[in-house]
């Protein structure tokens, strides 16, 4: 446990953010393409997000959450240390079916398959993402308003 | 005679400081893990430890506790409560401000004594 700990700890949370905003502005950015480099329509693409653990053996317990859950009592000593990006994971659900004859991706019915992508659920995740974001930057506002704080000591 | 500088009181809210900068970390990574699915909330109890170890005289044996709020509140199984957090967090920040001032006031008594009352 150092004095910057909860700086990295709130970091880790804004890069997981700005990286999830990434992920939806490109989902937004591609809701009409029908090309991609593997022939099929643009696919809506996720983040999947992992609790960062403490090393194992710095100190405490196990660092791993799911051992101390098992232990049921459910006390775990050493605090986590913050976010991390797994993935980016493709949506597996079909392509959305658009009849447009003219289209030059048309088959031979007429039907466009158009990218998986909902855009309004993309803009409620990327208002989900910013509050997060947001949220982490109190943390870290709350972290530095500390750290000032305990420098004031056995001043004046 | 009591150790000028490692008396109970400075022990104490020296113990008091530490927990609360534990606590802020807990309450970071529950906020920086507000959407992971199946993160559970974690919570530092130190308040009863604290009271307890002054009782025995002996401050610097308190050990704060990281629980886990096992409650599920979503379907994703994570436990965060963002509200919660974010008040919690604006509670360490003042307490731990109102705890420093204490060290401070502390020292000044100190600085008064040595230098005899005068300024």
């Amino acid at each position: 446990m150092g004095i910057f700990s909860s700086f990295r700890i709130s970091a880790t949370g804004l890069a997981a953010e700005r990286l999830r905003m990434d992920v939806i502005a490109n989902n937004i950015a591609n809701v009409n393409t029908t090309r991609t480099e593997d022939g099929h329509p643009y696919r809506r693409r996720q983040v999947v997000f992992q609790a960062l653990t403490a090393r194992p053996g710095s100190g405490g317990g196990g660092g791993d959450r799911s051992d101390a859950a098992g232990a049921g009592l459910g006390v775990s000593e050493a605090p986590g240390r913050g976010v991390m990006v797994a993935a980016i994971v493709e949506d597996p659900s079909p392509p959305r079916m658009v009849y447009d004859p003219g289209h030059p991706d048309a088959d031979a019915r007429g039907y466009v398959a158009m990218p998986n992508v909902d855009a309004v659920r993309e803009l409620v995740d990327m208002i989900s993402a910013t509050r997060a974001y947001e949220a982490n930057v109190t943390a870290l506002n709350a972290a530095k308003t500390m750290a000032m704080r305990a420098l004031d000591i056995g001043r004046g | 005679m009591k150790a000028v500088l490692g008396d109970h009181t400075l022990v104490a809210l020296s113990k008091a400081l530490d927990a609360l900068s534990l606590r802020h970390e807990v309450i970071a990574d529950n906020i920086a893990n507000v959407n992971t699915p199946g993160f559970k909330a974690r919570r530092v109890r130190f308040e009863d430890q604290l009271k307890a170890a002054i009782s025995r005289g002996d401050p610097g044996s308190c050990r704060p506790v990281i629980e886990e709020d096992r409650l599920a509140a979503r379907r994703d199984g994570n436990s965060v409560d963002i509200d919660l957090e974010m008040a919690r967090l604006a509670e360490t920040t003042i307490m731990y401000s109102a705890i420093s001032r204490l060290v401070s006031d502390r020292f000044s008594l100190l600085k008064y004594v040595i230098s005899e009352g005068r300024r």
